[in-house]
């Protein structure tokens, strides 16, 4: 039986919106798109691509 | 003044962290919406211009219904909203549209041809400005250009919407797709992006038109033209991990990111799970958002290769670009192999990999053989053969 994760508190923090690093912070699906692991796979080099990363956060899907 | 005892985090963290969580939670945190097909161009590649007819436009979103699929977004935890078209500014209510989007708090982006900004539309973005605009160039040749785009004049008022961006301060980009129209003037359409401070990047990928039609596909580049091109390194993914031919885990039709943390919803308010994924819609005319999210999500995780598809246990599927949809319209079956993407995946992994690669063609795979064929018609300016 999995082990219940211990309670933390929410915790807030601020963050100022800076569209330079909207390339950069789009790679979170990576623990599970390699070939040989995950159900879902990612294009190697797509995730710094403008307008072709899988997980970009301008909330458009690839093109 | 910022309270003290709140720290500070930068957007990259605080986006790679909620991107992390959404995809291990199956959370929808972003949405495409099409806010309309109309356009005031025709670009030959375009997968909506089909659409952009007043038969089909009395058939979008009205306002009062798109306002209330953006109240369902914000209540479902959606924060990254993309406007896109056809051409956003072409809806006379656009601002309405915008400014309740802003309201509900949205991190908003902006996809236009950039043509029909004027000062007073910058005026009012400058007031309550979008997370970043994106705008097509297409070419930097006003021929071209205008060709491209079947509108004489379309390259001047870019240019005029381009400038008024960047004299603005509002966060711009450019992007582009390579064509083989317009693949000789690639390093004139990367000086065009580097002269406003703009990084260069492209795009290669074209898809069938919404209703079918395959013109826009003549457009492509050949796969060995593309492998010579990516301007990327392909030999590390964004796991730093060398790609790897391999085959796939599970028989799972979309094996990219579909069904996971974000959502495509048509200017006909047809909610799907990627701008290209049109296997299983349900629209929100008739369902909630929540609704139509829970209908639609576990039924594209559930499209599976049944068949003896060569893509069903392919070694080349990383390097793959097909998607379902343009298959079928290409091919007449989602689950078809395309045999253009077929020699793309094989010239691509060729590059990066040390060992002997087969094509996924070969070896006793096959394909349906339905292919329809293109027409080659157009009548190119000077200067540029497709």
């Amino acid at each position: 039986m999995e082990k219940k994760k211990p309670y933390t508190s929410p915790k807030i923090f601020r963050v100022e919106l800076n569209h330079d690093q909207a390339i950069l912070g789009t790679c979170s699906t990576s623990s599970t798109s390699n070939s040989t692991g995950g159900n879902r796979a990612c294009q190697p080099g797509n995730c710094r691509r403008r307008g072709n990363a899988a997980g970009k956060d301008d909330g458009a899907p690839p093109s | 003044m910022s309270d003290p005892r709140i720290s500070q985090i930068e957007y990259r963290d605080f986006s790679a962290k909620l991107h992390r969580h959404s995809f291990e939670r199956e959370r929808v945190i972003k949405a495409q919406l099409e806010i309309t097909y109309r356009c005031n161009l025709h670009c030959r590649h375009c997968y909506t211009d089909c659409y952009n007819c007043p038969g089909k436009i009395k058939n979008e979103l009205t306002l009062g219904e798109i306002k209330r699929i953006l109240d369902e977004m914000a209540g479902e935890g959606i924060l990254w909203l993309n406007l896109t078209g056809g051409e956003i500014l072409m809806r006379k209510d656009f601002f309405d549209i915008y400014d309740y989007a802003y309201d509900l708090g949205f991190i908003l982006t902006l996809f236009t041809n950039g043509t029909l900004l004027t000062d007073k539309i910058i005026a009012r973005l400058k007031k309550r400005p979008p997370f970043f605009i994106d705008v097509s160039c297409h070419s930097v040749r006003e021929d071209a250009f205008d060709w491209f785009t079947k509108t004489r004049g379309s390259f001047q008022r870019f240019s005029k919407g381009i400038q008024l961006l960047k004299e603005s301060g509002l966060p711009f980009y450019l992007k582009t797709k390579a064509m083989n129209w317009n693949l000789s003037e690639l390093s004139d359409i990367r000086h065009f992006f580097e002269s406003f401070g703009l990084v260069f990047d492209y795009t290669t990928t074209l898809y069938p038109t919404l209703n079918g039609d395959l013109a826009p596909l003549q457009f492509r580049l050949s796969p060995e033209v593309i492998s010579n091109l990516e301007a990327f390194d392909l030999d590390t993914s964004c796991t730093g991990r060398k790609a790897s031919t391999g085959k796939p885990a599970t028989d799972q039709l979309y094996r990219c990111l579909c069904a996971t943390n974000m959502i495509h919803i048509n200017a006909f308010g047809e909610l799907g799970t990627c701008t290209q994924e049109y296997e299983v819609r349900a629209s929100l005319k008739e369902y909630s958002l929540k609704t139509a999210i829970e209908h639609v999500f576990p039924a594209v995780r559930s499209l599976k290769y049944e068949s003896d598809s060569p893509c069903r246990d392919c070694n080349l599927y990383l390097f793959c670009q097909k998607k379902p949809t343009s298959a079928r319209l290409e091919t007449g079956d989602a689950k078809s192999p395309v045999p253009y993407y077929c020699d793309l995946a094989y010239n691509l992994a060729k590059k990066v990999t040390d060992s002997e690669i087969e094509h996924p063609l070969q070896g006793g795979g096959t394909h349906n053989g339905k292919e329809k064929t293109l027409h080659l018609s157009q009548n190119i300016p000077g200067g540029i053969e497709p």
